[in-house]
């Protein structure tokens, strides 16, 4: 088949697929347009945003990211370990590595919300089950680019320590960890960024922060109120992401960008 | 006089089925510089690495010290290894942290898992450390980390990691391979002297035959996994190596290095 023709048939199925999908789903048509009406209607509620109870509220900022970080350092703790038992080079037993790598997956499947759900029901509304479903569903991550890290340690340095009759725990801590560090700490940032992200809008389901603020706002119709807290959320949201990236360009570019500047 | 290091019809089969060394048998007494001569891929590497176990042997016996290393396992391995200094032809030293650092890896055999896995080195060894990098001409670079040294310089800091253990062998895996010719004689004054002052036997795997030549007091050659050659330099006939090399002879020099005996340093005739 040409690729001319592979391309014809993959755009025929997905309109087949769309409209069986559409019809599948039933929609009421009817309450696109009611719809549409209410939605516009409750836009113009929303305006102008309210002034808030502003203590409140910056504790409530303050909470989100004091749960992304302390959520962020369990998974970081965690994962460092258990990676060393999932990185195939150095792994102390065999079969251990694939083990703790499907464990990984499971914790990284399983979405950020589920987990916070879960810890909801479990622990109780409140930072702790934010705080909980941020460093498991981190972890899941962290193990795994961990893992990768370590493996491409080169061989020989292992080699290298294990020739003069170290044993694991020293070899990890004095040779793997330090060759590996570089990438480890760039993968515990861009973790944080993402778990400053996520806290942010967390408390929607209960667990913590400025999103648990705004689920009271929300279930007492104070539609102006919701506004500023969705206004403030893209303000963190917004900081979090340009600090990011400022650090990222100044920690990873920096110094070669700068010695260029000198030399040239 | 006992041997320090004892081979006996050591044999390695990888598991794809390679036969890297085909029954090997020699000793090594206390007093001898060894240079085992091959073309790669002969087994010089893998000969080397099972010495010390870092590659387990299929079958055969070595024994240093009157330990088998060949039947240890676990702890009794890391025993043996730490008395048995290995330089290697790329270094491997832990490019992130300080030269100094590296020298005292030597000691983690010697420290509890605790200790070793904190690196909580002892004054002594400390001390030592210090002593060695500046007995292999570092002292000033300690505190640099290791990735910002020449590779003659790592290759010393290797050399002095080594020592750290106060080994009662030291194996060389082409330690010369990767560096120009001026610096390769360093680092081979360098290994000789320090394993001739602590009366210690060298093996060490090498690809020029000249350099074998000079500072080894016996010659190994190995063709295919087996020893085809074992005896002074002196005996080392044209045909011989022809043999070995399967007359693909390596040479460092155009001129020649010779080995002044008293002051042990080697000039180019």
């Amino acid at each position: 088949m040409t690729s001319k023709r592979i391309y014809q048939w993959f755009i025929g199925t997905s309109i087949v697929l769309f409209f069986i999908s559409l019809t599948q789903v039933d929609l009421e048509y009817a309450r696109l347009t009611t719809g549409f009406k209410d939605f516009a209607e409750m836009l113009l509620k929303m305006f102008p945003p309210a002034n808030l109870e502003w203590d409140r509220v910056l504790e409530g900022v303050l909470e989100s990211w004091h749960i992304a970080v302390v959520g962020t350092s369990i998974a970081i703790v965690i994962s460092l370990f258990l990676s060393l038992t999932a990185a195939s080079n150095v792994s102390p037993m065999k079969g251990l590595s694939s083990i703790v790598k499907g464990f990984a997956a499971l914790m990284r499947v399983i979405p950020v919300f589920i987990w916070a759900l879960i810890f909801v029901v479990s622990l109780g509304m409140g930072p702790l089950a934010g705080i909980m479903a941020l460093a498991v569903h981190s972890l899941g991550m962290l193990i795994k680019v961990y893992a990768e890290s370590i493996e491409e340690v080169k061989p020989g340095i292992i080699e290298a320590m294990r020739s003069t009759g170290a044993g694991w725990w020293s070899m990890m801590m004095r040779g793997v960890i330090p060759s590996a560090m570089t990438s480890i700490l760039s993968w515990s940032l861009f973790r944080l960024e993402i778990d400053l992200r996520y806290s942010t809008i967390l408390g929607m389901v209960g667990a913590g922060g400025i999103g648990l603020i705004m689920l009271g706002t929300l279930r007492m119709y104070n539609l102006q109120a919701t506004l500023s807290i969705i206004l403030i959320m893209f303000a963190m949201i917004f900081t979090v992401e340009f600090i990011g990236s400022r650090i990222k360009a100044r920690w990873l570019n920096g110094p070669t960008k700068r010695t260029g500047v000198t030399i040239g | 006089m006992k041997p320090i290091l004892s081979v006996r019809d050591l044999q390695k089969v990888y598991p794809d089925g390679t036969k890297a060394i085909k029954g090997m048998s020699f000793d090594i007494m206390s007093d001898e510089r060894v240079a085992i001569i091959g073309r790669s891929g002969a087994g010089k590497s893998t000969l080397l690495r099972c010495l010390n176990q870092l590659i387990p042997a299929t079958s055969g016996e070595v024994t240093f010290l009157d330990q088998s290393v060949t039947r240890a396992s676990g702890g009794a391995v890391r025993r043996i290894r730490r008395q048995i200094g290995i330089i290697f032809q790329q270094f491997h030293l832990v490019d992130r942290v300080s030269v100094i650092d590296n020298v005292l890896h030597g000691r983690l055999g010697y420290m509890n898992a605790l200790q070793g896995a904190f690196g909580l080195y002892s004054s002594v060894d400390r001390k030592r450390a210090e002593a060695l990098l500046e007995r292999v001409g570092l002292g000033d670079k300690a505190n640099q980390r290791a990735d910002a040294l020449s590779g003659g310089q790592q290759q010393r800091v290797a050399i002095a990691r080594a020592c750290m253990q106060n080994p009662k062998l030291m194996l060389a895996d082409e330690p010369i391979a990767s560096l120009d010719p001026v610096t390769a004689i360093t680092i081979m004054d360098m290994l000789t002297q320090l394993t001739t002052e602590q009366n210690i036997p060298l093996i060490v795997n090498l690809h020029q035959v000249d350099v074998a030549k000079t500072y080894a007091t016996r010659i190994i050659g190995v063709r295919a996994g087996e020893i085809v050659y074992d005896g002074t330099p002196d005996d080392l006939t044209e045909e011989m190596l022809n043999w070995i090399y399967q007359g693909e002879v390596t040479q460092l020099h155009a001129s020649k290095p010779v080995l002044n005996k008293e002051s042990h340093k080697v000039v180019l005739v």
